[in-house]
């Protein structure tokens, strides 16, 4: 089984259900303009997390073995531009997105949904497309522009 | 006091005395914490609402032969206690039927959650199978349905629910939601909560004190 961001939130792709493989979830509002999203997968938890891309919309949904269930939590990041995918910070039991200027982090629950204590920090870069993180060094890694 | 000065007394203390008043509050599928549309076309599916060719996305709530809509919304913390359910209406947006259709209304009797489809009402904490797939079983629903209205126009289906709010309210029954489906094999299309229009799954209750 395999999870994907799409267009209007994520698609599984299950080649065990030959006559259906392709299936949806929406997890946001569809406004009538489609947008890519992105979507990344907590390491020990059966949740996955999207950021939508030029968006405040972040989600977080749980699955069974793949298969999207239940009812998806959507937060709007007030002021966010959304540019990366979600970063997991195992360790730390978070999930970062990088956005126009910034690093949005929130933590998560035992579940893996969303606590709504939003931290944010400056970062110099227009677009934080690059972000990863070490769960050995326990840090999160950003691309900014050169200091001139 | 005189008895009749005491009756007069009683008299203008109850017309002084407001009638408490009934209060309505309404919720939608928007508050919900559970839904799912099943199919035993994908029987591992839990949001299997419209086929799209190649899979299945919840553009609508299709309900057809051997698909279902299950919802519940949590009233438990909705309503004050010591009160009497006087009315509750669900609003069922349908946005396509092509002839008359009947709609059945059931309760839900057991737990369902995380991994609900047509196979499984949960599979986390535990793998549970609904009694009869797709949750058609006696010990899945309610025998009786709580309603069975007729559809034959687009638009907003106001559908009484009245004595299963009371049921779930007054603890006599576990609230479980219900599940919608058209058993006599037609076709209904709905909205859907996920897709351009949410919040049209309205439930209104109304009560007041007891």
């Amino acid at each position: 089984m395999i999870i994907t961001g799409g267009a209007v939130g994520p698609t599984t792709w299950d080649e065990n259900n030959k006559p259906s493989p392709f299936n949806t979830l929406f997890t946001r509002p569809f406004n009538g303009l489609y947008s890519v999203d992105r979507v990344a997968g907590h390491a020990t938890l059966p949740v996955i997390y999207q950021s939508t891309m030029h968006t405040s919309w972040v989600v977080s949904a749980e699955h069974v073995d793949g298969y999207l269930t239940l009812v998806p939590q959507r937060l709007l990041i007030e002021g966010a531009t959304l540019t990366s995918l979600p970063v997991i910070l195992t360790k730390r039991n978070q999930v970062a997105f990088g956005g126009v200027n910034k690093v949005y982090v929130l933590p998560l629950d035992d579940q893996g949904r969303f606590k709504p204590l939003l931290s944010q920090a400056a970062v110099a870069s227009a677009s934080v497309e690059a972000l990863t993180y070490s769960p050995k060094f326990d840090r999160l890694y950003v691309t900014v522009e050169k200091a001139k | 006091m005189t008895p009749t000065s005491k009756r007069w007394a009683l008299v203008i203390c109850l017309v002084l005395t407001p009638a408490l008043p009934a209060r309505t509050v309404a919720i939608t599928d928007e508050d919900c914490d559970r839904m799912a549309a099943i199919t035993a076309e994908a029987p591992n599916l839990g949001w299997a609402g419209f086929e799209t060719g190649g899979g299945f996305a919840p553009i609508y709530i299709e309900l057809q032969r051997q698909r279902a809509f299950l919802i519940r919304y949590p009233i438990d913390k909705l309503i004050p206690k010591g009160q009497r359910i006087t009315q509750a209406e669900w609003v069922i947006p349908v946005v396509y039927c092509n002839g008359e259709q009947k709609l059945y209304v059931h309760r839900i009797l057991g737990e369902w959650g995380a991994g609900v489809c047509h196979k499984y009402r949960s599979v986390r904490p535990q793998k549970v199978e609904w009694i009869t797939p797709g949750a058609r079983g006696a010990s899945d629903r309610a025998v009786k349905p709580s309603a069975t209205p007729r559809v034959n126009e687009i638009g907003d289906l106001v559908v009484n629910v009245t004595q299963d709010v009371e049921l779930w309210y007054s603890g006599a029954s576990k609230n479980n939601g219900w599940i919608v489906t058209v058993d006599d094999g037609g076709f209904l299309r709905l909205s859907s909560p996920v897709w351009t229009t949410r919040g049209n799954w309205k439930l209104r209750i109304t009560y007041e004190p007891e």
